[in-house]
């Protein structure tokens, strides 16, 4: 009797163990890339990289710039080949079931550029070729984003943010399973990134989407799955709401000076609390109302403050943190985050 | 090896349509061209008034008939090269291997889209100026339908040869992103040894090998079909009897082609693993 429930449970664990696997985009595990220099040096971009999507997870791959973002959608795109670990996608191997793996993702990548004397129609017409797909998903979304009208000008006439919406346009011509977006909405403008957004959540629910876009409005809209990146490696992966809630901070409190020269630096550190400038506005992170009342009462009698609000953090502050707690030099983003010790 | 053809159809097209863009670019194409034949037809000129005896007929025709030639097989060469760099540039060449085709496509629909904007140019332009220049006697009009197709062949197998050569340069181009002046080198030294500016018989030693390459057994098999509208040396005998210059035609381009399709896939594979292949 006892055989046979343990034999029943083997059964169900292993059911258990296909079901999750079947739901599997994508599983990276112990990756390794490493990508050749001047001389026959070798840097490793990739270190170790293990992590899981779930197919229509939409996942954002977030990290300071140089820890290797790019690199992994260039390995998941079949550019590069892994140096060691594996790569699934879709339960196939990324090595050995090439040719199947392609038919499958798209990969959009802002360093693709293209004839200025064509026209969007021929431009279109030749990447459909190139996938051996018909180009009329490309005008469903130009048509979305009230780009469709521009079929007979030259690429030529377009600003950068138009041609990366003819990027992304391609990229969802093949209708891919998956689709790696690297950058996609760099450029746009805010109503036509409004668009891009609503279109990829609303009807592309089904897709696989992994990107990498430095805007956290983006990615905090856009993305159900972190996978946090540092160094080549991954930090943490996890769902967007959990890494809200584990956030340390609960509020953030912004204050708008006349200029930046009202409050110095050491002014700003002796305060003690973690803030970051941008501009005239200093954004602090606090984790509790009495955090709040105790800066309240620090600022009160500080000469040149406009205006000050307090609100809860969102998942922008988060990105921007996790930036910063894992940053290297050059971090992406233009404003200036200063670390201090909390009290 | 469908898809490859339909992109490269695609990609012929996509290359056709900018050349027609840019206008200038083809007319200054084509004035080289016409001085090309005017500055070989002032030299084939001397040598006739020289009384040097290279060949049994008008020097001029000679190197007339060898700048034809050559204008149609390896005036996409160089262009094929360079687009593969300025594609890279674009970033085209990461969107090709990401859907399962090979950079060489590129190379090779740009050889081809020269080749037929040459063909038109050249003769165009080459026919009728050596027909002015001999006063009517060439060229001579081709004996029979035949002989069309063997001049088809001649100029099919050792542009067939010149791509692979491109398809080699390529590979070395991927891995070593820039590759100066090679592909002109290669593609001068070509034209020197298929006979570009006079009889390779003429090369003491060395004659016999380089009347065995593809282009000089195409250049020379041209040459005839406009002196004597008739090509000897190709027949389908010929062409398979082991060892002949027919025989070298049909040979030498297959296996340089399947020689540098596999030098190529080498070196595809190998800048994917150092992760250099789509950096220019």
């Amino acid at each position: 009797m006892n055989s046979i429930s343990s034999a029943l449970r083997r059964v169900s664990r292993l059911l258990k163990r296909n079901q999750v696997e079947g739901d599997e985009a994508v599983k990276v595990y112990r990756l390794v890339k490493e990508v050749r220099l001047k001389g026959g040096r070798r840097l490793r971009v990739l270190d170790g990289v293990t992590f899981k999507v779930l197919k229509g997870a939409k996942v954002a791959l977030v990290g300071p710039s140089g820890c290797g973002k790019t690199t992994l959608l260039k390995v998941l795109s079949t550019i590069y080949l892994p140096d060691s670990g594996e790569v699934n996608v879709f339960g196939m191997d990324l090595v050995r079931e090439v040719g199947k793996v392609r038919r499958l993702i798209s990969f959009v990548s802002p360093s693709l550029d293209f004839h200025k004397k064509l026209t969007l129609n021929e431009t279109l017409k030749f990447f459909a070729k190139v996938q051996g797909t018909d180009p009329e998903p490309a005008y469903r979304f130009l048509d979305y984003i009230k780009m469709r009208g521009l079929g007979d000008r030259p690429l030529e006439g377009f600003s950068e943010g138009q041609k990366a919406a003819v990027r992304l346009a391609i990229g969802l011509m093949k209708q891919p399973k998956l689709l790696l977006l690297d950058e996609p909405t760099a450029n746009l403008d805010v109503a036509r990134k409004e668009l891009v957004i609503e279109y990829l959540r609303e009807r592309m629910r089904d897709m696989t989407v992994i990107m990498v876009d430095h805007d956290p409005k983006v990615v905090s809209r856009l993305c159900d799955q972190v996978v946090l990146m540092g160094s080549g490696t991954v930090i943490k992966s996890c769902e967007a709401k959990s890494l809200l809630k584990s956030f340390p901070f609960k509020y953030q409190f912004n204050i708008k000076v006349y200029s930046k020269s009202q409050l110095s630096k050491e002014t700003l550190e002796r305060l003690g609390y973690p803030y970051q400038l941008t501009g005239n506005v200093v954004r602090f992170l606090l984790s509790s109302r009495d955090e709040v009342k105790d800066l309240t009462s620090k600022l009160v009698n500080k000469k040149g403050i406009l205006s000050f609000e307090v609100s809860m953090v969102s998942m922008e502050d988060v990105y921007y943190w996790i930036n910063q707690q894992v940053g290297v030099e050059g971090a992406a983003y233009p404003a200036e985050l200063v670390k201090t010790s909390a009290p | 090896m469908f898809r490859a053809l339909n992109v490269m159809l695609a990609s012929m097209k996509r290359f056709l349509k900018l050349d027609l863009k840019y206008r200038f670019e083809l007319g200054v194409d084509a004035l080289l061209l016409v001085a090309n034949i005017v500055s070989f037809g002032i030299l084939g000129h001397f040598v006739v008034s020289s009384n040097a005896e290279l060949v049994n007929y008008p020097y001029y025709v000679f190197l007339l008939a060898g700048i034809l030639y050559w204008t149609m097989i390896a005036s996409g060469f160089n262009s094929g090269i360079i687009a593969l760099r300025e594609e890279a540039e674009r970033g085209t060449i990461g969107f090709l291997l990401s859907n399962g085709v090979s950079p060489a496509v590129i190379t090779l629909s740009r050889m081809m889209v020269s080749t037929l904007e040459a063909l038109g140019i050249s003769a165009a332009i080459a026919l009728p100026a050596i027909y002015l220049l001999s006063g009517g006697a060439y060229p001579k009009p081709p004996s029979s339908p035949i002989c069309l197709l063997e001049a088809a062949v001649a100029i099919a197998l050792p542009w067939l040869f010149m791509a692979s050569i491109a398809i080699a340069l390529t590979a070395i181009q991927l891995m070593f992103k820039r590759i100066g002046g090679l592909a002109g080198a290669v593609h001068y030294a070509l034209g020197v040894a298929s006979g570009l500016y006079f009889p390779v018989q003429a090369v003491p030693l060395a004659g016999k090998i380089l009347e065995g390459i593809p282009t000089t057994i195409g250049m020379s098999a041209m040459r005839e079909l406009i002196v004597y509208g008739r090509i000897k040396a190709l027949s389908l005998s010929s062409m398979l009897t082991p060892f002949t210059p027919a025989w070298s035609l049909l040979v030498t381009p297959l296996v340089a082609l399947a020689l540098s399709a596999a030098i190529l896939l080498k070196i595809e594979r190998l800048t994917m693993r150092w992760g250099t292949i789509e950096q220019y």
